[in-house]
């Protein structure tokens, strides 16, 4: 645990998950947003593979967590791709400031 | 039964029967949709809720069994799994029933709907069983990225894509911030399942770490229940919906989110553990706040949605009590807003097909062409309410005394203080139905699926506050199985 190393990629996760929320909150396009949302997961990828190699997890875990989270990922994108453009014909913009007819 | 297969899976697909056979349902509707011709389509919904009372049937005993862990401490069966079984099988009957007479479903799309409607049930049933990070994170994403598709089901209407496009953003946000939280668990305790997490938990102590991933995690959760500051897409999603999966959303959804909630910190976090006010402070806010913004509301799906999250609030509040009484509490607060929410909608549905309209100032003089069906409406507002002689009452009962006996006075004293509030709302409805000059004509005449929904809630409605002995018997024995299974 006392490793320089580890806390170098524990921080530089902790930096690349601030980035993704940072994106999700100033983003006004709804790609944006989602490939902010795919920062933060790869975030949490890091951590996992991080603690796997510099401390006893049980059953290789910290591999295994990660091949589900980016099989996930991938098909909860394909998902909101599908519905933003569902709404791109609408709308015609995937703008979210565009997206106003639903509010309070 | 599944001799060829080593012991500990063949039991494991013994104990998960009721999940299997819901899954094997999906595959029958799917193929039942190649089959059928156009016109018999709508078929397809009666033929997935047979399978679905089925199943509730076959996930019955699993209250009244021991709890196990199958599949090497993945999955766990217990009482509290058993109960939001029924819950969520219950809510997709009552759902899949009311679809029938939804008129702006396609009838070419009943069949992809009806399939995805019994998968979510299936990633819900395995949602209140999830005992590993892993799993639980697989689960709801699976609960998740179905209900995605079901709330933008209606393409052609603009309202329904974006508020699937909503729930979908602060949905994968809210995930994606709930697997790192779940990362940081993995780490500090080296294991994901959540027998081992206990076993490190009780050897060396919580962590600062542990907290925080533990808080992280809560992200999601509340993003699944509508927890405030979490809830922002409740209302844009259960407007932009069919009727029908806004019904199944606000009640199903929400009941295996609180099962997770409820089952992950009654298992990682010992009772001593300081994060019951920051919850308690959470709880009091999401009560306060869907019931003052609910106040303003005219559309009559927004307003159920902001009731709905003002009732997780109560929930929360029997949750952080914590104890057996605290759990019971939670149980049949979580069972009487089924039977109330579903009679709700099946009747807001019953007058969208009339009127066209979700606006509760087109309910205006209801009472006077329709004197017995407002009469079972105002039933299911004064239990929304916490009115006796209804189940919603007995539930508020239940949460609120629950805060008194483990100390948390003033929590007890902000619910009061909310319900009161929460009447204000609902007695609009009431004076529009009741007082006002009537706008609609002749009658409504809901179908006979409409008014089997209605009847029977209003009947489990009355019946819960009336006779209660036996359902408050059963609560208290699941929640005490549940403390005793996890060490408490």
């Amino acid at each position: 645990m006392n490793n320089l190393f580890f806390y170098t990629i524990i921080i530089v996760s902790l930096f690349i998950f601030l980035i993704g929320v940072y994106g999700v909150l100033t983003r006004r396009n709804a790609i944006g947003i989602l490939m902010s949302i795919e920062i933060m997961f790869n975030a949490a990828n890091i951590n996992l593979v991080a603690f796997n190699k510099f401390m006893a997890l049980e059953e290789s875990i910290g591999i295994i967590f990660p091949i589900f989270i980016i099989t996930i990922a991938a098909a909860e994108t394909a998902v909101g791709l599908a519905l933003i453009l569902s709404i791109y014909r609408k709308v015609k913009s995937v703008y979210v400031e565009k997206m106003d007819l639903l509010k309070w | 039964m599944f001799q060829f297969l080593p012991i500990n899976i063949s039991q494991g697909l013994i104990a998960i029967t009721p999940e299997l056979f819901v899954m094997g349902l999906a595959f029958v509707v799917i193929i039942a949709d190649l089959l059928l011709p156009l016109s018999k389509k709508r078929r397809i919904l009666d033929l997935a809720a047979f399978g679905l009372v089925v199943a509730l049937i076959l996930s019955v005993p699993n209250i009244f069994q021991p709890a196990k862990y199958v599949f090497n401490n993945m999955l766990v069966v217990d009482p509290f799994s058993g109960f939001f079984k029924l819950i969520i099988l219950g809510s997709a009957i009552f759902m899949l029933l009311m679809s029938r007479d939804y008129k702006p479903l396609p009838d070419n799309k009943i069949g992809e709907y009806s399939a995805l409607v019994v998968l979510v049930t299936l990633g819900m049933m395995l949602m209140a069983g999830a005992s590993d990070l892993l799993m639980l994170f697989l689960t709801i994403e699976f609960a998740s990225i179905i209900f995605f598709i079901l709330v933008g089901f209606l393409r052609q209407d603009v309202k329904s894509g974006e508020g699937a496009v909503k729930y979908f953003l602060l949905g994968a946000f809210s995930s994606a911030v709930f697997v790192y939280g779940a990362s940081f668990l993995v780490g500090v305790t080296g294991a994901s399942n959540f027998a081992s997490i206990q076993q490190y938990i009780s050897a060396h102590g919580v962590t600062p770490l542990f907290i925080v991933g533990l808080l992280l995690m809560l992200v999601g959760f509340g993003f699944k229940i509508a927890l405030v500051p979490f809830h922002m897409w409740a209302p844009d999603a259960y407007e932009g919906a069919p009727t029908p999966v806004t019904a199944f959303l606000s009640v199903a959804s929400k009941a295996a989110g609180v099962a997770v909630l409820v089952r992950t910190f009654i298992s990682l976090l010992p009772e001593n553990a300081n994060v019951n006010l920051i919850l308690g402070v959470m709880a009091a806010i999401t009560m306060t706040v869907g019931n003052l913004v609910a106040i303003t509301q005219n559309n009559v799906k927004r307003l159920l949605a902001y009731s709905g999250i003002a009732h997780v609030g109560y929930i929360m509040v029997g949750f952080i009590a914590y104890g057996v009484f605290g759990i019971e509490a939670v149980l049949i607060y979580t069972l009487a807003y089924l039977f109330t929410n579903m009679g709700a909608f099946a009747f807001a549905i019953a007058i969208y097909n009339k009127t066209g309209s979700d606006d509760i100032r087109d309910y205006a003089g209801m009472s006077l062409v329709n004197p017995l069906l407002s009469f079972v409406f105002f039933i299911f507002l004064i239990s929304l309410a916490g009115v006796p002689p209804t189940a919603g009452f007995l539930g508020k009962l239940l949460v609120l005394a629950a805060a008194i006996d483990s100390g948390y006075i003033w929590l007890a004293i902000i619910g009061v203080l909310n319900s009161v509030v929460a009447l204000y709302f609902y007695a609009r409805i009431a004076y529009y139905m009741y007082f006002v000059e009537p706008k609609m004509k002749e009658p409504i005449k809901p179908s006979g699926a409409l008014k089997l929904i209605m009847f029977v809630s209003l009947f489990m409605v009355l019946f819960i506050c009336l006779f209660p002995q036996k359902i408050i018997e059963i609560a208290g024995q699941v929640s005490l199985i549940l403390r005793t299974f996890n060490g408490l």
